[in-house]
This record gives structure tokens, sequence and C-alpha cells, in this order.
């Protein structure tokens, strides 16, 4: 376990190195110059000169490239050419947004989603397993902000129950008010997220529950919520796990859209605000924290995996366990 | 009986839960006081960059600042006049080459510090620093030097007459010079101090109980930006916000015309949608065939079709609230039989093909679609080209590589962008020149005004570009709120009036 631990560490620096040069090159190779967003409707000459030098676009790449590593180390993410502050309490910020948003609905959508899709599972006979499997196709088949935009008409329009949108002035100093902006936007992911787990769920459930062990396991007299938590629940989990990753890390940023919906001042709209200015500190400092939370999700599940299925410990490592 | 207490265990834990939330949204801030100490909540799209207007924040900073938290020497009020503000009063030398201002007494900026003269030219040098982004930098090029005699007197020593020298000067926010960082901080004069800036959500400024002049009516303003309309229109909806200060979306409007309790008030807008010709090009460096394509548009219909009979259709770069304004719609009228003959004039007349550059946000793709059937009719075909804003500033605005565009014009008192021949649109014209030279140097105001409506006339009648319409300036509000400003020039928005009962 530890050679393999310290293998995937060093994986992991070195995937991260990897991106961040990808993310600098890539943002430098676009068309459009990040002087742009600082012009006005009359600007001269001289202007769009000054502009240019101060952000920097008239420096070889290399000079740029080499500046930016060595800030990193140092988390020194920079500062926004545009508005000034400093990428990374500006960055702080929006997480302070973004992740409660992202965890509980993360949170919610996978008990909700263990539930149902056991449930249909073990149901999936009778007419509620049948509808669950609808119900979820639609919940993927739908857009997100049209869920968002459909429970903002009934509970904030017609209902009056919580505010169609914003985050308190405050912060979580009320937190009462957070909790309340949070509601529906929690919903909206949680409505979304869980039909697409209960489905993966579903399926790893019954390919556990057709299984020879979990039938000797009734045979031998154990109850059916007994044998699966016992046996099947680490069996059905593996696969399940990868799939919890990859929509932890995606809900990130792709909370964008709902951020939208419900003018949420997240990390998504952070990033979609400062890639049509060019502005390349907060696009590279947001990418660099997105992409090292990504790979650090990857990695955790990739570790938990190990964990629960002894399989996975002694086939790759080569040593035992 | 094992499978039973678990299921127990989840629904008490769950009902806990359920109550907390509950307890904890019952417990949320209340509402705000209302009269005299009431906070004014409004919906803005315009979310500055930064909270300097010499460093690009946008019109977001002018709309949130502007005379509430930063003040000039003069102000430009709603109705397009200019009035007096920190400066008491001022003289100007019979040769109009020196501006002579006496700063009024007892004002200090929102730190405590006191204002002094020395903070007046220390606020125009940011202006003309050569790092400043400020919108119309190269006409403060007309001072040479700002003298301060005494703390209470400012000089300023011009090159030439310049008859819009104090227009200009309201623009010029007074900014105490030892505010470390204005990009994120505020220091100014105004009825309001700069409280807090959540970016992507609110702006909060509030009431300043020591300022000088006449106290506002409310405590404060909080804006809250959207970047989603419907989100916008939603909180007014739900009462989360009093009113939206500039409707752009003609969508909105239909929502709010049928729902009680909220008034939609249209006033006069300085802005301006344009078909821009590159007038340095083939065939738009003729004027028959710029004017035959600006008599083959039915504005009319296009208004009517985007906006539902709000706005005004103009015929000139020159919005009603310019004191030059006339109505020149009539230089240009609809009248496709005069396009064609006026095209077959230029040697034309089986019309011409043109790409048109065409900005990928709202109204612009729609003019677009419309321009393509208007001209159609009269033989020309046009190729919509759909950009980003980005792409519009370094192809057209910079590289000036295009053939026809469409763009929205906010400012007021633009029409003397054409006689600058290097200007996007090229248009090129010694008569205009002269004319816009000898109106800033005129001696009186009515000199001037008489001289740009000459140099505007011709403009006009050149078809320079092709002036679609001017937008409404919208706003709703709740039926609870008044004392807000109607015409929107240059985005500012006074608030200072609002009150809420």
């Amino acid at each position: 376990m530890p050679g393999y631990l310290l293998r995937r560490v060093v994986f992991l620096v070195l995937s991260f190195a990897l991106a961040m040069l990808v993310i600098f090159v890539l943002l430098r190779a676009l068309p459009g110059d990040p002087a742009n967003a600082l012009l006005g409707a009359d600007a001269t000459d001289e202007q769009i000169a000054a502009a240019r030098a101060q952000v920097g676009s008239d420096q070889p790449l290399l000079a740029q490239l080499v500046g930016w590593i060595g800030d990193i180390t140092r988390l020194h993410l920079g500062q926004s050419f545009v508005g000034g502050y400093s990428v990374l309490p500006e960055i702080v910020d929006r997480l302070a947004v973004t992740l409660p948003l992202t965890l509980i609905s993360f949170l919610i959508s996978v008990a909700a989603a263990g539930l149902i899709g056991y449930l249909a599972a073990v149901r999936s006979e009778s007419f509620f397993g049948v509808a669950i499997s609808g119900l979820s196709q639609i919940g993927i088949a739908v857009p997100v902000f049209w869920v968002g935009i459909l429970l903002v008409w009934i509970f904030a329009l017609e209902a009056g129950w919580f505010p169609s949108g914003g985050f308190p002035a405050d912060g979580w100093s009320t937190p009462g008010d957070v909790v309340s902006s949070l509601v529906l936007p929690v919903a909206t992911i949680v409505i979304v997220m869980t039909a697409s787990l209960v489905r993966y769920v579903r399926t790893a459930t019954l390919d556990v529950l057709d299984s020879d062990y979990m039938r000797n396991a009734r045979a031998l007299g154990a109850g059916r919520w007994e044998a699966f938590l016992r046996h099947g629940l680490r069996n059905a989990s593996v696969p399940v796990i990868s799939i919890l990753g990859i929509e932890l890390a995606s809900t990130l940023l792709g909370a964008v859209v709902v951020e939208s919906v419900f003018s949420l001042p997240g990390l998504g709209s952070m990033l979609t605000k400062a890639i049509a200015q060019h502005d390349y500190p907060s696009i590279q400092g947001v990418l660099v924290v997105t992409t090292f939370l990504v790979l650090a999700i990857g990695f955790l599940a990739d570790i938990v995996q190990r964990i629960i299925d002894p399989r996975l410990r002694s086939s790759l490592s080569g040593a035992q366990s | 009986m094992s499978r039973a207490m678990p299921l127990r265990q989840c629904t008490v834990i769950a009902v806990l839960a359920l109550v907390t939330a509950f307890t904890l949204i019952g417990c949320g801030g209340g509402r705000n006081a209302d009269g005299a100490d009431a906070v004014i909540e409004l919906g803005s799209l315009y979310e500055p960059g930064n909270l300097s207007n010499v460093d690009a924040g946008g019109q977001g900073v002018t709309e949130a600042f502007s005379g509430n938290v930063y003040e000039g020497l003069l102000k430009l009020n709603d109705d397009g006049s200019i009035s007096k503000l920190l400066a008491k009063d001022y003289q100007v030398s019979a040769d109009g080459l020196t501006y002579t201002f006496t700063l009024r007494d007892g004002v200090k900026f929102h730190s405590g510090k006191p204002l002094v003269a020395a903070d007046v030219k220390s606020s125009f040098e940011r202006v003309t620093a050569e790092s400043s982004q400020a919108a119309r930098k190269s006409s403060y090029e007309v001072v040479q030097t700002v003298d301060v005699p005494d703390d209470r007197t400012v000089v300023f020593h011009l090159s030439s007459r310049s008859i819009s020298f104090p227009y200009l000067l309201s623009y010029v926010w007074i900014v105490n010079p030892q505010l470390s960082d204005p990009k994120s901080q505020a220091d100014g004069t105004g009825p309001y101090k700069f409280q807090s800036w959540r970016r992507g959500s609110t702006l909060s400024i509030v009431r300043n109980d020591d300022y000088w002049g006449e106290r506002p009516k409310n405590g404060g303003a909080t804006f809250h930006y959207f970047t989603d309309s419907n989100a916008q229109t939603n909180a007014l909806l739900s009462k989360q916000i009093d009113l939206i200060v500039n409707v752009q979306s003609p969508d909105t409007l239909a929502q709010f015309d049928k729902q009680a309790g909220f008034q939609v008030t249209e006033g006069t807008s300085t802005t301006k949608e344009l078909l821009a010709f590159n007038d340095r090009v083939k065939p738009f460096d003729n004027v028959l065939v710029r004017r035959a394509v600006y008599s083959a548009i039915d504005r009319e219909k296009l208004l009517k079709a985007i906006w539902g009979g709000r706005g005004k259709t103009i015929g000139s770069m020159v919005p009603p609230t310019d004191p030059w304004f006339e109505d020149l719609v009539h230089l240009n009228p609809y009248d496709p039989a005069l396009s064609k003959r006026l095209l077959a004039e230029a040697g034309l007349p089986d019309g011409f093909t043109f790409t048109l550059l065409t900005p990928n946000y709202d109204p612009h793709p729609t003019v677009a679609e419309f321009l393509k059937s208007e001209l159609a009719k009269i033989g020309v075909t046009v190729n919509i080209e759909i950009i980003t804003a980005d792409q519009w500033s370094t192809r057209v605005f910079e590289e000036h590589d295009f053939e026809a565009t469409l763009q929205e014009h906010v400012n007021d008192r633009d029409v003397v962008w054409y006689a600058n021949p290097d200007f996007y649109w090229g248009y090129n014209n010694e008569q205009v020149q002269q004319l816009v030279k000898r109106a800033e140097s005129a001696e009186t105001a009515d000199q001037q005004v008489d001289l740009l409506k000459q140099a505007n006339r011709i403009i006009a009648g050149e078809a320079a570009s092709a002036w679609l319409y001017l937008y409404p300036q919208i706003v709703i509000a709740r039926d609870t709120i008044s004392g807000f400003p109607v015409n929107g020039l240059n985005s500012q928005f006074y608030v200072y009036d609002i009150t809420k009962s």
C-alpha cells in the first residue's frame, strides 16, 4: 500500500504540472487580447498600448510562463487585470458559496440515490421499480437550468417560501439567510444528480443481488437488507465510487449554470466572467484550484476504492497487504 | 426487527434536520427599515469591473458611484444640463483660456480629510495620467497646466478655447489622493459612503451623515448584480429588489404590464443602435450608396419588432438630451424606391454584396436578420458574420478590418467623434472637422449649439452611418418607490432622491 500511495502522489503532482502547462499555452493561443477588456469606446492608440503594457501581453511567452510557475509555488495567484483584486482571496470567497452548494447537494444526492437506487433494484419487477427507472430517465434528460427555473416559479414566485436568487450580502454571518438562499439551488442540483446516480446504484445493486454469494447468504437465513449490508454493499460500491468522484468534480464548475439562474457569486461565475474579459490571472487561478481539486477527488476516490476492495490492493501493487 | 431500527433512526435524523433548517430560515435577517432610513435594493446587469473610473471599471462603476459616492466640480443632470457641485463658483477669462474655480467650504472626504484644491489637481491628473483608461481622456489634452494658488482655488490653463470644458469636468471624480487602492476601495465626497462589495453579487453604499449638501432621502442603496435578465426579473417579481435600473430586454416589459404593484417608466436614453459603415472602403465610400442602404430600412418596423413601440427612431448620432438635438429622420426617409434610384446613380443598379460583422449579444443578431431581409428588397445581399465583443474590439475598432458592422453607442455628446477621421468608421469630411473645431472654440454655448447642428446636418445628410433607433430608457419599480432618475445619461444613476414608502 505505501508503495502504491507514493506512486499515486507522484502521478498526481505530474498530472497537475502537465495540466498547468496546457492551461497556460491554450489560454495564450486563443485569439483576442486581454487588453481589450480595459478599453473604452473612444480609446486612443496610446491608451491601447498602455493597456497592453499593463497586462503584459507584450512580453515574451517564456518569461510569462516562468513568472507564473514561480508564483504558483509560492501560492501567489496574482492579481486580476481588470479588477485589480488578489485572485486567491477572491477564489476563497467564491468557494465559500460553491463548496457548500456542491458538497451539500452531493451528500443529499448520494443518500437519496443510494436509497432510491437500492429500492429500484430490489423492486425492479414491480411498478415502483419501473417508475423509478422512468423518472430517472426524465431527470437526466431535462436541462438543469430548466429545473432551476421551474423551482423558482413554484417555490419563489408563486408560493414565496424562498428567495428567487441571490446570496446574502453579509455572507455566512447570517446563516438563516444563507440556508434560505441555498435551498432551491441545492434542490435543483439534487434532482438532476440523484437521477443520474440512481441509475448507477440500481445497476450495481442488481448485479450484486444476482450473485451467488447473496443467494447463499439468504439461503442461510439472512434477511435481504442484512445480507446486502454485510456482503453486497462493498461490492456494489466499487463501481459507484468512481462515478461519485466524477460527479462531484464536475459539479464544482458545472454549478455555474445553477449559479447563473440563482445569481449566486460562485466559482463558476467568476470563471465565465474572467474568460469573457480575457483576465488571465483569474482564469489561471480558478483553473489551478479546480484542477487541483479534481485531481485530489480522483485520488481520494482511488484510495477509497482500494480500501473497500481487497482485490484491487493486491493485484496492482504486487505485494500482499 | 434489526431492519426497523435504522429506518426509525433515519426518520428522526431527517425530521431534526428539517426542523433545524426551518428554524434557521425563520431567524434570517429582517427586512430593512422604511421611510427615511430605508435601503433601496436595485437590480442591474452591469457589475463594475473595479471601483475606479480611470481603470476600465466600466459603466457599472459610473452607475453605482457617480454622484452617489464620488462628485466632481460640476455635475451632469438627468436632463443634460450642467450645474455646480463641489465648485461654489467659477470664472472664465475673456479669451476662454483660463478657468478659475472656487471650491465650496466645509467639504470632507468620507475618511474625514477636508477637501482642498490640491485634491482637485491630483484627481485631474489621475484622469490624464499615462496609465489612465478614462473615457474622453484625449479631450483633456486641451489643459496645459493646473495651478493651486490657495486651498480654495483651482486654475486650469487651456491651450485653446474649449466650450465643452465644464461638461468634461463633470466626469472627473474628486478622489482622496491618499486612497491607496481606488480599484477596491473608495473615498469621495458624495452623499453616500462605499460600504462593501461582494463580487458577483452585491455592492452596498450607505448614507454619509456628514455630507455637505442636502441629506439623501434614504439610508443607503444596495446594487444587486445579475448575469441573467430573467433572474433579475424574478427578483423584482418576488420583491427581493425594489427596482431595475435599466431594462434591456423587451420581453421583461410584457410581464410587468400585466402586474399590479409595479410601475414602468420610460425616459430618454443616449444609447443608439447603429449600422456603421466603413466609410473608407468600397462601396461605402460613396455617399449615394450609404444613403441608399439607409433609406431601404424601415426603422419604425424594426423598433416595433424589437421594442414594441417604445424607444424612438433617430436620423443622426445626436440623442434628444444633447443641446444640439434636432430631428433629422427626414434626411434619410424610409423609401425603397429612392434607394433603388440612388443605387442606380451610384453605378450599382443590380445591387451588391457585403459582410455585416454582428456582435453576438442582443439585439444585434435580430437587427442583422431584419437588415438582411430589408436590403434584399433593393438587391443588396448581406452576409451576416457573428463575432464576439472581443473580436469586435480587435477587428473593427483597432484594425478597421470590416465593411459594415452593428454596434450600440451609449455615450452622450458623441457626434464629435465623426470629426476624427481615424475613428473606426473612417468618416472624413473636412467641413465637418472645421465646424467641430470651431464649435469647441466657440465663445458661447449658443454658438456651439449652432455650429454642431450644422455639422450634424452634414453628417446625417451624408449618412456617415445608419442610425437605426434610440433605445428606450426603462426603469421598472415597485409602486412604493419614487424619486428615481428617468433618463440614463451615460449610465449614471443618482439614488439620493429615491424614497421607499
